[in-house]
């Protein structure tokens, strides 16, 4: 079953129910199912989690995924990673996630729509200042007078851009790369779409460690930005 | 390219839904299970480390038990070398000492049994000597020789000295009326007349005689009167000649008993007044 056709460029165009304004798009759909999926896994995981030697295979999984993500986390901020892990740790898993089901058949990624990689773009716009407001309380804003109050609409620029960056790269690569895949379909449709799906996994692991990775740095800049100018002369 | 605005806000809500459910069912957990073993890994390091540095305190205390203890064995050896071979330098010349005595009480004993020996060879070959000498001439006697015995006897009756004739006179007068005549054979009437004769000078009143036949004597006669005894006899010759031989040997050999050793010819005194008379 083909839910979305070479033509339909989103999966938001694909609507599977509506009542008014609440329309339950198939990107919705996916996105459940994307969530169904992390959190059945953490709650199963989770719930037998043992701080024995002898852990399970899902466990151990888990922890190694979870420790390289606040690995990650405490080299790009330099402080202790405890209060970024839920924030960074599920937009990496989310859009990992996301990403990785597309070698299921009819699986249309939720990040290939441009709402979706959106609204994670505003959560990351609007997680800086609340991190950076949490950390440094409203010294933050002093940050964007700097070094003169003439860059403030710079910084004010520079916010927005790059939150629109963050939302077109990830929606760019996903979109395109299915729509590569359709049309690989169409024209070869033996070998070359699995060496192209191989690849596609690739890209979207990429993609989802940019994102979060981009966020992160985003969000240690203003909370290290201040420490530098507070510790110097 | 359009934004559902509907479906913009219910992914943000879907998100932050999503970060609050992964927070509470995997962060915290398993940053939780992690935070916990890494502690309890610590603190079995920290065990393991403090265990090891007892064990090698206890190693060490052990080493330093057993390097005493070999040194305590090793003191006891020598000591127990040094008293084995003191007490086998001892036991040896206990040893060596005992047979010296021994030695010494063997040759003791065979010298002794040597003297004995001689004693009793010399005791012995004296009583031969005089038994062969009592048996030649009790053979030789006979009534030729008795015939000289008598001659003899009265010979010396009459050849006493003054002193001699006294005590003889005496003892022929406290006697009552018997003088008893011993001889190796039996006397002849003539042969007890010369002798009655002989006498006669000292007698002061009748006396009988009485024969009595005595073969020990070998050859000779005893005149036997109330105490006294006037004798010639091959016997009394032989009892004083053992008797200067035994007298010989006692003074050689004090310890030797001779009566015992010297056999049944023992002299007979019988309280005489006088010593024997030898011919």
């Amino acid at each position: 079953m083909e839910i979305l056709s070479l033509n339909q460029i989103s999966p938001d165009q694909v609507v599977l129910l509506q009542w008014g304004v609440v329309r339950i798009t198939a990107t919705l759909l996916y996105t459940w199912v994307v969530m169904a999926i992390l959190i059945l896994v953490a709650i199963l995981v989770g719930r037998k989690a043992t701080a024995d030697t002898a852990i399970s295979r899902w466990q151990n999984l888990l922890e190694v995924v979870v420790s390289s993500i606040r690995e990650q986390i405490r080299e790009i901020s330099q402080d202790e990673p405890d209060h970024y892990t839920a924030f960074i740790g599920t937009l990496f898993l989310f859009i990992g996630l996301s990403n990785l089901l597309l070698i299921v058949p009819g699986y249309v990624a939720p990040t290939s729509s441009l709402t979706t990689t959106a609204a994670l773009a505003v959560c990351v716009f609007f997680a800086v200042p609340i991190y950076g407001i949490s950390k440094n309380g409203l010294a933050y804003f002093k940050e964007y007078f700097q070094p003169t109050f003439i860059f403030f609409p710079f910084h004010v620029m520079g916010e927005f851009t790059r939150t629109l960056a963050l939302m077109i790269r990830l929606f760019g690569n996903i979109m395109s790369h299915d729509k590569v895949i359709a049309i690989l379909l169409a024209v070869t449709p033996l070998f070359f779409p699995i060496v192209m799906h191989a690849l596609g996994l690739l890209i979207g692991m990429v993609q989802a460690y940019i994102f979060s990775i981009l966020a992160m740095v985003y969000i240690a800049s203003v909370t290290q930005a201040h420490e530098s100018h507070g510790r110097g002369p | 390219m359009h934004i559902d605005w509907f479906v913009f806000a219910a992914q943000i809500i879907n998100f932050l839904i999503l970060v609050a459910l992964l927070k509470y069912f995997l962060y915290d957990r398993i940053v939780k299970a992690m935070d916990a073993r890494q502690a309890g890994i610590a603190s079995r390091m920290e065990e393991a480390e403090r265990l090891r540095q007892e064990a090698g305190r206890h190693l060490q205390e052990m080493e330093e038990k057993k390097r005493q203890l070999d040194a305590r064995v090793q003191e006891i050896l020598n000591q127990a070398v040094r008293d084995a071979g003191a007490e086998k330098e001892r036991l040896l010349a206990l040893a060596n000492e005992e047979a010296q005595e021994s030695r010494r009480r063997w040759k003791e004993t065979l010298a002794r049994e040597r003297e004995a020996f001689y004693d009793r060879l010399r005791l012995t070959s004296g009583e031969i000597i005089f038994s062969t000498i009592r048996r030649i001439l009790g053979d030789m006697a006979d009534a030729a020789l008795e015939e000289h015995v008598v001659d003899t006897f009265v010979g010396r009756i009459r050849g006493m000295d003054e002193q001699a004739q006294e005590l003889l006179r005496r003892s022929l007068d406290d006697s009552r009326s018997e003088v008893t005549l011993v001889s190796a054979f039996e006397l002849r009437p003539d042969q007890q007349e010369k002798i009655l004769s002989a006498l006669g000078p000292f007698l002061s009143h009748d006396v009988t005689l009485r024969c009595e036949v005595r073969p020990e004597l070998i050859s000779g006669i005893e005149l036997v009167s109330q105490g006294y005894r006037l004798a010639w006899s091959v016997q009394r010759h032989l009892e004083t000649l053992e008797e200067a031989f035994k007298e010989a040997l006692r003074e050689e050999l004090p310890e030797v008993n001779l009566e015992n050793a010297g056999g049944e010819d023992a002299p007979a005194q019988e309280g005489s007044r006088q010593p024997h008379q030898s011919g």
